[in-house]
């Protein structure tokens, strides 16, 4: 239930300019253009043009495949027979194709799908900070540039440049954030926050959930601290609020994603990834990257790497100047995210523990936490601006004031000029701003994506030797890659071979005749004619999730076989994983609910939508003047 | 009229307005879908050279007067024979760098790293893409071709063990 209790925080501040911005028609113009600055190649190289770099084959065969699942085979893709003679295919880490934007891939096509998902999480990105920042009272213009900073920050570019287009889900981040803080005292955001983490948990990326979840740790620990102090007065939360609201988030949040969360978690249990490397980086290194651009890349090792503006990075120190409360949260926010970043620095660094946890002693590359610092320094930039912003406009007005002749009207044009004052020059700071980190980040046209499109070949399913390192081109031919990679040491089986002239036969010293009739992923048909009792084998690995209705699933040196008896038979093999059905169950009753609690509040904001229309033509009809916003003072 | 001007001015500044006409109520809302409509506009302009793309190549599988995949049988076989030549040297090198049965599926992609670079060198050679060169390679395996040393190609790979460290 929403508190009743009074807006929270420091009364806002009009600003001019801020209205023009509650036009979300106008921020989508500036998201847009901001975007196609920043990704002229994503926007304008060939869009079915692949780039060089082996990982991005790795996805779009991914991304290829369950696509294929997906619209050809209306399956579920539980299960990827195209890599390593099949493997997980939702319960893979990397896997996004039941998240929102897979729809994209589905509608245009992987290849295209993939461009145009970054320029939907870039825009995203820019909208979801803005509002976070605008959540913490930054100006109109302080939010605009810390949404465009961040989303077009350095590390884009690096996950553009290796093709994890799933890993650009970071930008879902503030709208986690956002929710969070939305959340302590309107429900409806818990359930809004739900559906980003889930979005996330979806999204795949083994690094982007844990990261959110340290953040959310963080924010958590600061509101309850402040509710623990009464620092907000009568309008303090209770100081269970920030935990309730969190572990709400996370029951939807578990709810919606149950379909890909369970397998997932059972495959990483059985199949834990193998880490042992000490990851280390210089603090002086962690900065650089954020904060110093790469055409200065001699100031610091890996200088642009996350960079989020050099400007940005001043103003997120002026909000400490000005002793900003809420940018001081987010600065302290983003100084722990560094840290973590330079990684087992010393034998008692934070990482050092923090790797020691559950699911973080599987990452690796704690300096890819530094993105969640770019996102914590544009918010506090945002609020250097807004409070330079203000300052100004507070000055103007002063001197206006003070040197007119105006008498009572000189206040009024004294807030007027001032104003204009403020947001002149926070106008030409924050495009100062968004240009320097667009100018310095931008993926150029015709560097990434310089090889040709792969061509599909209309032919039944097989196996090939293969090539992880060219992974795409083999799903696009509807043949599977036997050579593979993942971080996992997912089981594999050493029959499995690429010159087979039927992918279905009869194991040596079995007598039988082996036939495919259909075949879909999760589906294959065989007629079977046995002399005698016969294992089948089928060239891909065993999985427990396989099921026959004649004879008995076995796992031949764990490829995929199966036993029947003698006689002529029509064997229907089915994966069915019960991880993803029960998931699935979970995830349709959960979004069921959702959509009913939606449903609810949009009623809700309909009614009061007719009321007020109601109340503005009864008024209008009646004559009657406009009634005061506050009672007068004598009305008790 | 002055009223209309400080509503609008306190909108402009951000602050809530409550509507106190129908106009003023219908106002702001056209505006807003107007707004929305311009921004999905621009929004589709950015978006649209990616959706005015070529229509991806499409080779047939079929042997066709010894033409397939669109390369002549003879093209095909001196770009399996070469692909061939070449393993020999891979299998080596992935051995030599990753030596012992443990590092054995690091070997086998190493190779698979070498044969890449082979792929890459005979696209140029023979004016093929990546797509030909690959399915050629998958013919030649699948066809039993035999290689320099008369044998054909090792048709299976190692079973997935990826190393703690990178």
């Amino acid at each position: 239930m929403a508190a009743p209790l009074p807006p929270d925080d420091d009364a806002p501040r009009a600003r001019f300019g801020d209205g023009l911005f509650r036009l979300l028609g106008l921020r989508l113009v500036v998201w847009a253009l901001a975007a196609q600055a920043f990704l002229p190649g994503v926007l304008l190289d060939p869009a079915k043009n692949v780039a060089y770099y082996h990982d991005e084959h790795n996805c779009v065969m991914h991304e290829e495949a369950a696509r294929l699942t997906l619209a050809t085979f209306h399956e579920l893709p539980a299960w990827n027979p195209y890599f390593c003679g099949g493997i997980a295919g939702i319960a893979n880490a990397p896997d996004a194709s039941l998240a929102p934007d897979f729809l994209l891939r589905i509608l245009f096509g992987t290849l295209e799908g993939r461009r145009l998902t970054v320029l939907f999480f870039v825009m995203l990105g820019m909208e979801g900070t803005y509002r976070w920042a605008r959540k913490n009272r930054a100006s109109a213009l302080g939010a605009a540039m810390a949404g465009i900073a961040f989303a077009c920050s350095g590390y884009y570019v690096e996950l553009l440049k290796s093709g994890w287009i799933f890993m650009f889900n970071y930008q879902l981040v503030p709208w986690v954030g956002l929710a969070f803080e939305e959340g302590l005292r309107k429900r409806r955001w818990v359930v809004g926050g739900g559906l980003f983490l889930a979005w996330l948990v979806i999204g795949g990326g083994t690094y982007v959930v844990p990261y959110t979840g340290l953040a959310l740790g963080a924010l958590l620990l600061g509101e309850t601290v402040r509710a623990l102090r009464k620092a907000d007065g009568p309008r303090s939360l209770p100081w269970w609020r920030p935990g309730a609201t969190l572990v709400g988030m996370g029951v939807v949040a578990a709810g919606v994603s149950a379909i890909r969360l369970l397998p997932l978690a059972l495959l990483m249990r059985g199949h834990p990834r193998p880490v042992d490397q000490r990851d280390v980086e210089s603090p002086l290194a962690v900065l650089a990257s954020l904060a110093v651009p790469r055409t200065h890349a001699g100031w610091g090792a890996h200088a642009g790497d996350f960079y989020v503006g050099g400007i940005v990075c001043l103003l997120a120190v002026v909000a400490l100047l000005f002793a900003d409360r809420r940018g001081a949260k987010f600065f302290a926010v983003a100084v722990m995210f560094a840290v973590f970043a330079c990684g087992e620095v010393d034998k008692y660094a934070p990482y050092v523990f923090l790797h020691k946890l559950p699911v973080f002693s599987q990452l690796r590359f704690p300096v890819r936490m530094t993105v969640m610092a770019a996102l914590f320094v544009a918010l506090a930039g945002a609020r250097g601006l807004t409070r330079l912003e203000d300052a100004l406009a507070s000055v103007g007005a002063w001197l206006v004031e003070g040197s007119t002749s105006l008498g009572a009207r000189a206040a009024v044009v004294g807030k007027l000029l001032g104003g204009a004052l403020g947001v002149g020059a926070a106008a030409a700071i924050a495009l100062f701003a968004a240009k320097d980190v667009i100018s310095d980040n931008f993926v150029h046209e015709g560097a990434l994506w310089v090889l040709g499109p792969p061509a599909r070949v209309e032919q039944p399913f097989r196996q090939a030797r293969g090539n992880r390192w060219d992974a795409h081109v083999w799903t696009f031919a509807n043949l599977g890659s036997l050579h593979c990679f993942e971080e996992q040491a997912l089981p594999t089986s050493p029959l499995l071979r690429g010159d087979l002239p039927q992918e279905e036969y009869a194991a040596p010293g079995s007598d039988a005749d082996v036939e495919r009739v259909s075949w879909s992923p999760h589906r294959i048909v065989l007629r079977v004619r046995a002399r005698g009792e016969a294992l089948v084998r089928v060239n891909q690995n065993w999985s427990a999730a396989w099921k026959t209705d004649v004879g008995v699933v076995e796992a031949d040196q764990r490829l995929l076989a199966v036993r029947v008896p003698a006689g002529e038979h029509l064997v229907t093999l089915r994966h069915a994983d019960g991880a993803v059905r029960v998931g699935f169950v979970i995830t349709a009753v959960s979004l069921l609910l959702v959509l009913r609690t939606a449903a609810r509040g949009t009623r809700r904001r309909l009614r009061a939508w007719r009321r007020l229309h109601d109340a503005v033509t009864a008024r209008r009809g009646s004559g009657a003047s406009a009634p005061p916003r506050t009672p007068p003072p004598d009305a008790a | 009229m002055v009223p209309t001007v400080r509503t609008a001015l306190a909108w402009l500044y951000g602050a809530p307005v409550r509507p106190r006409s129908p106009l003023g109520l219908w106002l702001p809302t056209a505006v807003a879908v107007v707004a929305l409509a311009v921004g999905w506009r621009v929004t589709t302009k950015v978006a649209r050279p990616l959706l005015a793309s070529k229509p991806q190549p499409v080779l047939s599988g079929d042997d066709v007067n010894g033409v397939r995949f669109g390369v002549p049988e003879a093209t095909r076989r001196q770009v399996f024979a070469d692909f061939a030549k070449a393993e020999p040297q891979s299998r080596a090198n992935g051995v030599s760098s990753f030596p012992g049965p443990e590092l054995a599926w690091s070997a086998e992609d190493h190779r698979g790293a070498y044969e890449r670079k082979t792929a890459a060198e005979l696209m140029g050679r023979y004016g093929l893409t990546m797509s030909q060169v690959y399915l050629i390679l998958d013919e030649g395996i699948r066809g039993r071709w035999p290689g320099p040393d008369g044998q054909p190609l090792d048709p299976h790979t190692v079973p997935l063990n990826p190393r703690r460290k990178y």
